[in-house]
Parts: structure tokens; sequence; C-alpha cells
């Protein structure tokens, strides 16, 4: 039952052996009724034999006692010999049928040829008066035979008319058994067909089904289900595993895709801010020499923060840079806000200097910084603070950027952390990138969207945290613990 | 709906399924079943004849019925014979038939006649005993007879009468056959018995062949001859109601006593109802159980009796009641 082709045996198989069946009883039982006919028939033979014999052995006798002569004597021992044989034929013939009848019949047999011996050894001896008693015994004897004879084939053909009445019958029950056979075989044909068909059809539509739903590009439609033990549950096992691996596969040429095109993006923008940033990059490090050759320090050191933020923003976009490089940068920007905005702002750092090693995306940290700066405290007249704070955990590396700024509404923050607002207008930012762009690069870069936690509250303040993992595709980042 | 009808058409694809499997099975086994011949294994100890006189007679079938019972208890298969009708030569064929068939034993009505004595001897010669039942013919070798005194029983039918009448009584007999042992005996008792009588004498003496219609037939023509006839004997089974039936055709209204013989229910019934005066009862069932007793007797070794007699009684009116109640039982 474990393949289509067993189970197609098996439903032939009940057929077959139906039919074998009752052909097997048609034969057994016919073979069985004319070997009764047979048995019937043989003991009319013999009976019909016996007193055919016993009427010449007694026409014999008397052609002996006639004729006394060799010739007859040996005849007659001869028919009496042939009588003798079918006599011990009766027992068999009979069996144990009727018999005091049988017995009655041998004994009288038994009886005729004793009688007809005593004919013979009373001619052989002469004695003439004796010897024609006997013949009329003889005689009266064959009589009796005769009637025994009749009467037990009266016996048998009542006994046949009982049978010839039950083959009647049988003739009658075999047409009932026919009609009956005829419907339990097309009820079982009915039946089998439609269990058959429907254990494969109705699989094959439910895949047939699958199958269309995926070429119209639903690839998560409800696994194929099918209930028979077969090829088909096979089939739709395989239909299954495919159909979701083609859905992973799908989804991960999805994502990577979008990766590419952000980093395009960046990069298109990038190549415009490239237009002339080399000059600009090569213009500013003279200016930077020329004050500090000025004597004007602090005009210099500034003019060198502006440098290396450039430089770092000039670089490879999809390159990854360690921790400690972006921190630098960021103290870069701060330098640059601080001589800005002098005393309204202040930075706090407060950084575990073991997990700077950590590779993360180029143009991470800046970005929030910049972002907690614009959107935090741009506005505030004075007192605004930020911090940022490098951590680390068993798992991760935390780091936390914190503004005591206006602070993001929840539904905002909802929006940023599962993108739904991809577009958002990064007014103000040096490097062109906005917080759902990090947010977004993060994700896609350590394939997990638990990488960023933000919490705010209104009015007070906002802290973006990122959840960067030690390990990366398994590997565990050594450099965290140097 | 759809639910419905599916289960509907799922019922009924399963019952008729079911019902011509079922079906299919119970006419194949009526059709293709076929018994063993069951052949009952007849081991007898012994092979008896019974040879009566007429087969289907009550009174014979009465014998047969009591030689059955013993039979059975012992183990022993009893051929019942006889001739369709009464006829002396069918039996003695059919008893020469029973030697040569070598039966164990033979119980037969005794028959008038050198024949009956010559097959007696030629079957006692071939080792089968031979019992005399009812009729006893005593010049034969038979080994015993079983039955009534018939002579005996003839002289209580004749005392009856004697008893029964005053004045001058003209009798007429119907007697079963004329060449039947039994009857001769009978009618020597009858006369016997109203020999020292010489008010009642007998007239006339017709036969009936043992059958109702010939004892009715005799009475009629026996008063038409003698219609001072007051008294009628019957020596036979049936011609006490044979006698009734031709009595009230010839002369309903006369007084005439009658005395019958055995007691068919039949007989009984007329003597309840006055028709008949006296039968003289004999016990053919007695007989039967007796004869095939002393047969399995015979198989042993002789016996020392030549005559079993069974039991022979008056029965009148008064004690016709048992008997009456015999029968039913």
């Amino acid at each position: 039952m474990k393949t289509i082709r067993g189970k197609l045996i098996v439903y032939f198989f009940v057929f077959v052996l139906l039919f074998q069946v009752t052909a097997i009883s048609i034969f057994v039982s016919s073979t069985e009724l004319i070997d009764k006919y047979d048995v019937s028939f043989q003991r009319f033979l013999l009976l019909n034999s016996i007193s055919q014999k016993s009427n010449e052995l007694y026409a014999f006798t008397k052609i002996y006692v006639i004729e006394p002569e060799d010739e007859n004597a040996l005849a007659y021992f001869a028919k009496k010999m042939q009588l003798a044989t079918d006599k011990e034929k009766l027992a068999d013939t009979f069996g144990y049928i009727e018999t005091i009848k049988v017995k009655n019949y041998i004994n009288l047999i038994d009886t005729f040829m004793h009688e007809s011996e005593l004919t013979i050894g009373f001619v052989l001896k002469g004695d003439i008066e004796k010897y024609t008693d006997h013949l009329e015994e003889v005689r009266i004897a064959a009589g009796y035979i005769q009637e025994a004879a009749l009467e037990l084939i009266d016996v048998e053909l009542t006994a046949y008319q009982s049978f010839y009445v039950d083959l009647q019958q049988r003739k009658g029950y075999f047409f009932t058994f026919i009609i009956f056979l005829f419907f339990t075989t097309i009820a079982l044909a009915v039946f089998f067909a439609l269990w058959f068909a429907n254990g494969i059809t109705s699989p094959l539509n439910k895949l047939s089904r699958a199958a269309k739903e995926v070429a119209k590009g639903d690839l998560i439609g409800k696994p194929v289900d099918i209930q028979s033990n077969d090829e088909l549950r096979v089939l739709g096992d395989a239909f299954n595993h495919m159909r979701s691996n083609i859905h992973g596969l799908v989804q991960e040429i999805k994502d990577q895709s979008e990766l590419d095109q952000l980093l395009k993006e960046m990069e298109l923008k990038h190549l415009q801010n490239q237009i002339n940033p080399h000059f600009l990059f090569n213009t500013l490090n003279t200016i930077s020499q020329m004050a500090y050759l000025e004597d004007a320090h602090a005009t210099s050191g500034l003019i060198d923060s502006v440098a290396a933020i450039l430089r770092h923003s000039l670089g490879e976009i999809d390159s990854h840079v360690t921790l400690k490089d972006e921190v630098t940068i960021v103290g870069d920007y701060f330098r640059i806000q601080q001589t800005r905005f002098s005393e309204r702002i202040q930075f706090v750092t407060e950084i575990d200097e073991t997990c700077l090693s950590i590779e993360i995306p180029r143009l991470t940290l800046q970005p929030l910084v910049e972002n907690a700066f614009i959107h935090g405290i741009e506005e505030r007249e004075e007192g605004g603070v930020i911090a940022i704070t490098v951590r680390q955990t068993a798992k991760n590396v935390i780091v936390e950027v914190k503004d005591n700024g206006e602070g993001i509404e929840l539904d905002k923050i909802e929006d940023l952390l599962t993108l739904a607002a991809v577009r958002d207008d990064h007014v103000g930012h040096s490097t062109g990138i906005g917080l759902t762009n990090v947010i977004r690069r993060l994700q896609l870069f350590y394939q997990t969207t638990y990488v960023v936690e933000i919490e705010s509250e209104k009015g007070q303040w906002t802290t973006v945290r990122l959840l960067i993992p030690k390990m990366i595709g398994g590997e565990k980042d050594e450099n965290c613990n140097r | 709906m759809n639910k419905y009808s599916r289960l509907i058409v799922y019922t009924l694809g399963g019952t008729l399924f079911i019902s011509s499997f079922i079906g299919m099975i119970v006419y194949g086994y009526k059709t293709f079943y076929i018994e063993e011949e069951v052949g009952s294994s007849d081991n007898y100890r012994y092979h008896f004849a019974l040879v009566a006189e007429e087969i289907d007679n009550e009174y014979w079938r009465l014998i047969e019925k009591g030689a059955r019972k013993i039979a059975a208890e012992h183990d022993i298969y009893l051929e019942y014979v006889g001739p369709l009708k009464a006829d002396n030569d069918q039996l003695l064929k059919l008893l020469d038939r029973m030697v040569s068939v070598k039966v164990d034993g033979i119980i037969t009505q005794g028959v008038e006649g050198q024949r009956f004595v010559d097959l007696v001897l030629k079957g006692v010669e071939r080792g089968i005993p031979i019992v005399t039942v009812d009729t006893d013919v005593k010049s034969s070798v038979r080994k015993v007879y079983v039955g009534t005194d018939n002579f005996y029983a003839g002289q209580l039918a004749g005392e009856t009468v004697i008893a029964n009448t005053t004045g001058e009584q003209y009798v007429g007999i119907v007697t079963g056959r004329f060449d039947a042992i039994n009857q001769q005996e009978r009618l020597e008792g009858f006369k016997d018995a109203i020999q020292e009588t010489e008010r009642i004498q007998i007239v006339g003496i017709r036969e009936s062949n043992i059958t109702q219609v010939g004892a009715a037939q005799a009475t009629y023509s026996l008063l038409k001859e003698y219609p001072a006839i007051n008294v009628l004997v019957g020596l036979s089974a049936l011609d006490g109601i044979g006698m009734v039936e031709g009595l009230r055709e010839i002369a309903p209204n006369k007084d005439v006593y009658l005395t019958a013989f055995d007691i068919l229910p039949e007989t009984l019934n007329l003597i309840q109802r006055e028709k008949i005066d006296a039968t003289i009862a004999q016990y053919p069932e007695k007989m039967g159980q007796v004869a095939i007793e002393a047969m399995i007797n015979l198989q042993q070794s002789d016996l020392l009796e030549s005559e079993i007699f069974t039991q022979t009684i008056v029965v009148e009116k008064e004690n016709s009641d048992a008997f009456l109640q015999g029968e039913r039982r």
C-alpha cells in the first residue's frame, strides 16, 4: 500500500480473488454433483449387470442340467465368477447407504449361487429328484434377485428424485447468487474506482492549485497537505519544501537588492559631494597650515577637524571601519560644533576603550550624533547636552547617543524603527545621511532588525542605542576583548 | 445540503454493497455447499423379519408396534413385510424370500398348508429360527407360537353368548377367512362352548375376507338367508364394525346380540354406544413384544415351551372405559 502500484495490485487482487473463489466453488460443487450422479448411475449399471448375470447363470445351470458337459460347466463357472465379482463391488458402490437392503440383496445372491452350486453338485451325483428341486430354488432365487434389484432401484430413484429437486433448487440459488455477485462487484468496482481516483486526483488538485499560486508569485500560501501515503505525498512534501526555499531565496534577493540600492544612492550622493572635495580638502589643509603659521592655533585645529570629517566621509561608503575611527570622527564633529555654539552645548563621552576595535559600517555614529544635534538641541538657547556612551555586555557592544532635547514622539519612533517613512528629509546633515538610513544599513549589515533602540520623553531627552553584536554570522569578533 | 446528500449516497452505497455481499455469501453457500452423505451406519445386532398377514392392517400394525419397541431396546433391525391385501400365496412368497435373504430370525403368521410347513423346515434347516404369531401351525417345526389361545378365545365368545342370552338363539357367524387357522380354531372353540347348550345353534357361517365391507356383506347375506338370526358372532378384528353396518342395512330395528373380536377403537366405540354387546380382547402389542423377546432368546438356544399364550378377556360396556383410555395412551 506504500505505492500507487501496490494499491493497484491490491485492488486487482481483490477482484481476481473474488472471481477465483467463485470459479473454484463452481468447479468443486459441479464436480461433486457429477460424482454423485455418476455414483448413482454406477449403482444402476451394477444392479442391472447383476440381474442379467443372475438370469444368465440360471440359464447356464439349466443348460448344464440338460447337457452335463464340461464345456457347459466351464461356461457356468465363468459366469459365476463374474457374478461373484459384481457382488464384491456392491458393498463399495453402495457404501453404507441402505445397508439392510443391500445386505439382503447380497445374501440373496449368496443363496442363489449356493443353490446353483447345489444343483450342479446333484447333477454330478445324478440325483434327479434333488437337482430338480434345487433348480427350482435357483429359479425362485433369481426372481427374488430381480425383485430386490427393482426395490433398490426404487430407493435409488427416490434418492435421485430428491437429488434432482436439490439440483433445481441450486439452479435457482445460483441465479440469485450471480445477481448478488453482479451487484457486489459493481459496488466494489465503483468504490475502488472512486477511492483510487480520489486518492490520486485530490492531491493532484491541491498541488496544481498551489502551483498556480506560485506561478502568480504567492509563495507564502498554506502548505499543501496530502493525506495519502504514496508517492503523491512525497511529491507534496517536496513541493512544500521547494516553495519555502524559493520564498527564502526571493526574500534574500530582495534584501540584497535593497541594500545595493541604498548603497548606490549613497554612492551617488557621495559622488555629487565629490565634485571638488579633493580640492577643498587640500585647500583646508593649506588653510590650516597657514593659520598655524599665523599662530591661530584654534583656527588651525578647527580646520583640521573639518578636514578629518571630510576625509572620513570621502572614504568608500560600503567599507567598514573600527568603532574607534567613528568615535574619533564624532570627536572632530564635536569640536567644530563646540566652537560654533560654545557654551550653549556640552558634549560628554564615556567610552570603554576595550571595545573600540569592533568593526561597524562607516558613517553610523556621526549621523546619529548629528541627528541628536539637529533635532535635539540646536533649537535650545543653552544647556544642551549630548552624551556618548560605549559599553559592552556579553553579546553586544552598546553605543548610546543621548541628548536632552525635544524628544521624539512615540509613533515617530515606531515609524523610524520599522522604517515606515523611509524618505524623511534630512535637513542640514553634513553627510546627507539620515537616521533611517543608518538604521536600515545596520539592520541589513547585521541581518537582524533588533539593532537599534530609541527611547525618548517628549521635551526631556532622547536616547538612541545601537546594539552591535560581537559576533557576526557566528564568528566571534576577537578584537573586542583584546 | 451537499454534505447531507453525500452522506445519503454513501449510506445507500454501503447498504447496497453490504446487503449484496451478504446475499452473495448466503446464496453462494446454498449453491455450492454439498453436504456429506450421512448414511446411517446401520450396525444392528440382529436382523429380524416380521411377516404380517396384511401390511396395513391395524391389528398387525399393533403387533409391529410392540415388536419395534422391544427391537429398539435391543438394537435389532426389524423388517416389517406383508402382502398389500391378505393373500396366503403372497405371504408364503415373502416368507421364502426372507429365508433366502438369510435374516437372523422370522416372525410370521401361520398359514395352513404343506407349503408353509416346507418353508418353515427350509428356514430352520438353514439356521433361521421361525416364530409364529397370531396364528399357529402346530404341524410345522416353528420354534414357538406367540399369541392368543384361539381355541380358548372362541370358547370365551361362546360362554359370553350363553351367559347373556335366554331362550332359543340362532347364531350367525362372520369369520375372517375360512383358510386361516386362527379363525378355524376360534370357530372350534365357539362350537365347543355351545355344544352342551341346546337352545343355541349355529345357522350360518360367512367369510369377511378380513375387511369391513366384507363383514357387512356377510352379515347382510346371513340375515337375508336366515331372518331368524338373533346372535351375531364376529371372529376377526373388523367383523364387529362390519356386522353393525350390515345389520343397519337389513334390519335396523332388530335386537341382535353381537360379539366381536379385538379392541380396535371403533369397536370399543360401538360397545360404548351399545351397538356391540361384547368383544374378545387380544393383546397384539404384547404379542409383538413377546415374539421379539422369544426370538432374541432363540438366537442363543432353543426354548423349552412351544407355545406362549398372551391374555384374552371379554370386554363389555362396563369394562370398556379402561380399554378406550388404554388406546388413547
